[in-house]
């Protein structure tokens, strides 16, 4: 290993041995802070493998290929990205948070938005491994670097990683220069020494604090996901293994298209521009051989609409789209509102939907799930994690509001179409039933009243099938009290006195037994 | 994608028919059925899957169910990313397997997980290399592939006991120095002094002249012998020390095969399918059990021609 260097608070590079075979040196963060925050900074392997995923798009990468499986003990990231060189991985590994990743533009030479900013997905890997060796070439390179990184030098205390006033030193690398077809472009991670509780997670079998099923969709190509994902029996995500939960995870938050049937044919035009969008960036992941789609399947019991989202506002702008279908959304990991900045998500979906009132429609609010891609100025807001938003954050709070806003409306519009429609549809029901009901009753009379009465009788009330005003009428209940003024408004019409004496005592007699 | 030699599809028919035969034994699960330095593109792994001895998922990915069915060992990442891009899912060992045995180390042995995966009932040693000879820390002639292979029986050994097989092929070039040169002479002349039979057989293979100048004890040099003759005596040698190396653990040894491949421009090549049966009465009279592997070493020996058809020795 080599030996820690003491660097100055402004130096950038730290190779402190250089050969012409080799070279070596210390990878350090600006400050005890980002040492702080990237130590335990992913909370799971899914969000360790989303930042590595997510680094290869930002390198143009098409597509990445990820293996995980049979027991995890080693992970292998590979991606046909631009690669790098010794002089980039020294610029941007070397100093965590100053990252240099937009130095040169916001958006990658396809034109795809950069996702990372201050550099730190990579440290991501520290969280599952303990040594990571690079492999990289440039296009037009006959060079191939090949690092290794080991991580054991974050076990130790803080003082002794303490390098300077401000670094502190997070890994050790050794690196090597080797040759490449010049034409070749990648750049291959292999996580080596994967860390216990990792390990066992993205191996899949259970683990302490981590609640997962049986059921997985290892081996399974993007098809057969799909159709289990669409069961309404599925009833959250926890029901699979931990591999497949961080599968699904990891397809959640990353640029990856959508399966092909994700939402019914005649909802697709409000989302068409959603799906062209990610259609557009070009970028497949493949995880232990399955093609990973977004886990976004919507197939309604009932009725459903699609609502488009657009906001422009001062201090952010976005669009999206909220699908709200006649109960609750299954699997309830897609009840709520998914933030997109870049084309990433940010964290899961927030079934709070932003702090909406609890009081305001709960029922509905798990009828919807909304995806929200913001611009970069909602980027502002959002915490080191990648998951959280700063609440208090100007585009933060004004993007809640249009959120809000918008979902009070669909709540009415979900209440009277879907919730209504609903209701109606079992009134008519319900009043055929009656109808039915009644034809028994008028059968049953007709040997005092007449054939023709209780004909009359029935055709009167079929007739509620064609007028709403007439089924109300025939759905009504009534009271005792509503009885009697009825019965007595009617029989003093047509009886005497003394009828309708005779008739009252027997009907309450009847009711009253 | 390497062109595959007839010779090559030979032996790994000659693999996946003792892997068939295995795995429709009742064998023990709790182990894997095959472990392999299968090399970047995994052939004997592809003939596997072929032979419905392992199967792929929806996805082409290894079955889940047949995860742990074989191993792969990889020292090179770059080879570790080729076979796992043609075989998600599959477990790769990335280390030499010299490093997974501990070497010829007497007292170091694999960790709990690997020695599970040594402990496969089936072991494909396919080296592209020849046998080397090295002088070992108490100054003796030792071949480290051959002390591997014993420690491999050692680890079958352990409960439950797993009778298993080797698949061994080696470069059948002889590169030994003098010193290991005489060891081996002294090794096949004394057993040509002891064993008749052996030394019949041993005629047979490798010819008048040469089995009496080992028995002479003239000074050889076999790196100078043709390379024909050099893999006739790789024929003689490996399964008969490897014989005298496990004959106390309790070993019946059966060579089911013996051969040597490789004419004209191609490289010389020896390959052994042994089968490893342990027993009461080998553990009890190693001699006899000794002598019994002995007479059936050259039970299938002979040849792999050009075109992939095997010559017994008549």
């Amino acid at each position: 290993m080599p030996k820690p260097r003491n660097v100055s608070g402004s130096a950038a590079a730290s190779a402190v041995e250089n050969t012409d075979s080799g070279f070596s040196g210390e990878i350090v963060v600006a400050s005890r802070i980002v040492d702080y925050l990237s130590s335990g900074l992913y909370e799971s392997p899914a969000a360790c493998l989303k930042e590595l995923i997510n680094n290869s798009y930002d390198a143009d990468a098409r597509r990445v290929t990820v293996f995980v499986k049979p027991d995890a003990d080693r992970i292998i990231i590979e991606d046909d990205g631009v690669g790098m060189n010794r002089a980039d991985f020294e610029k941007h590994f070397t100093k965590i948070s100053e990252s240099y990743k937009r130095e040169d533009g916001d958006t990658t030479a396809m034109g795809r938005p950069k996702i990372g900013k201050i550099g730190i997905g990579f440290i991501a890997a520290n969280e599952i491994c303990d040594v990571m060796e690079l492999f990289s070439t440039k296009k037009g390179s006959k060079e191939l670097l090949h690092v290794s990184i080991n991580f054991d030098v974050m076990r130790q205390s803080v003082d002794s990683r303490r390098r300077g006033d401000k670094e502190i030193a997070k890994a050790d690398y050794e690196g090597t220069i080797e040759n490449a077809p010049i034409d070749d472009h990648y750049t291959i991670l292999f996580l080596k020494r994967v860390r216990g509780e990792a390990r066992t997670i993205l191996a899949g079998a259970a683990s302490r604090g981590h609640t997962a099923g049986s059921k997985s969709l290892y081996g399974l190509n993007e098809e057969q996901i799909g159709a289990i994902l669409a069961k309404p029996e599925v009833d959250s995500w926890s029901e699979f293994d931990s591999y497949s939960q961080n599968m699904l995870q990891v397809a959640l938050n990353v640029p990856v298209q959508y399966m092909p049937d994700w939402i019914p044919h005649e909802l697709k035009e409000p989302v068409r521009p959603f799906v062209q969008r990610t259609d557009s960036l070009q970028f497949k992941v493949t995880l232990d051989g399955t093609n990973l789609r977004k886990p976004i399947i919507f197939s309604p019991p009932s009725s459903a609409f699609v609502e488009q989202f657009k906001f422009r506002g001062h201090h952010v702008s976005a669009d999206g789209y909220f699908y709200i279908q006649h109960k609750g959304i299954r699997p309830r990991e897609l009840q709520g509102l998914l933030i997109r900045i870049r084309n990433a998500a940010i964290g899961d979906y927030d079934q709070s939907f932003l702090d909406f009132s609890s009081s305001e429609g709960p029922l509905f609010q798990s009828w919807v799930s909304a995806e929200i891609w913001a611009d970069d100025r909602l980027e502002d807001a959002m915490n080191i994690d990648r998951k959280t938003l700063r609440i208090a954050h100007p585009a933060y709070v004004e993007l809640q509001g249009a959120i809000h806003a918008c979902l009070s409306e669909l709540i009415k519009r979900a209440r009277s179409e879907l919730y209504g429609a609903g209701s109606r549809e079992r009134d008519a029901k319900r009043a055929e039933g009656l109808v039915v009901s009644l034809g028994e009753v008028a059968k049953a009379a007709s040997t005092t009243i007449g054939r023709p009465a209780a004909a009359a009788l029935v055709r009167k009330w079929q007739a509620a099938g064609e007028s709403p005003v007439l089924q109300r009428r025939l759905l009504k209940k009534y009271s005792v009290v509503d009885l009697y003024r009825v019965v007595l408004e009617v029989a003093e019409d047509v009886m005497s006195p003394a009828q309708v004496r005779e008739f009252v005592k027997r009907l309450t007699e009847r009711l009253s037994k | 994608m390497n062109v595959d030699r007839p010779e090559k599809q030979t032996v790994r028919k000659l693999w996946i028919e003792k892997a068939t035969a295995v795995d429709s034994a009742e064998g023990h699960n709790s182990v894997p059925l095959y472990l392999t330095l299968s090399g970047a593109e995994g052939k004997d792994i592809d003939a596997l899957i072929a032979a419905g001895l392992v199967s792929r998922a929806d996805n082409n990915a290894i079955a889940e169910v047949h995860k742990f069915k074989v191993i792969a060992v990889e020292a090179s990442p770059m080879a570790v990313l080729q076979l796992q891009r043609k075989f998600p899912g599959l477990k790769i060992l990335e280390q030499s397997f010299q490093n997974i045995i501990h070497g010829s180390e007497p007292y170091a042995w694999p960790g709990k997980e690997h020695e599970n995966y040594c402990r496969a009932q089936i072991i494909n040693l396919d080296l592209n290399e020849p046998l080397r000879a090295v002088i070992d820390d108490e100054g003796d002639i030792a071949f480290p592939v051959l002390a591997w292979i014993a420690k491999l029986a050692q680890l079958h050994t352990r409960p439950p006991r797993i009778d298993w097989t080797l698949c061994l092929t080696l470069h059948g070039e002889i590169l030994w120095d003098e010193r290991a040169c005489e060891f081996v002479q002294d090794f096949l002349a004394d057993n040509f002094r002891f064993e008749e039979e052996f030394a019949l057989a041993c005629g047979g293979l490798l010819g008048a002249d040469i089995c009496e100048q080992i028995a002479s004890g003239a000074a050889m040099n076999f790196s100078d012998l043709d390379r024909g003759l050099q893999q006739a005596i790789l024929m003689v040698f490996v399964p008969k020390f490897l014989m005298k190396m496990v004959q106390h653990q309790g070993w019946n040894i059966d060579t089911d095969y013996n051969l040597r491949y490789g004419s004209g421009i191609a490289a010389p090549m020896v390959t052994w399918v042994c089968q490893f049966t342990w027993s009461t009465n080998a553990k009890k009279a190693p001699a006899a059990a000794y002598r019994q592997g002995l007479k059936n070493i050259f039970k299938r020996a002979g040849e792999i021609d050009a075109c992939g058809g095997i010559i017994e020795l008549s």
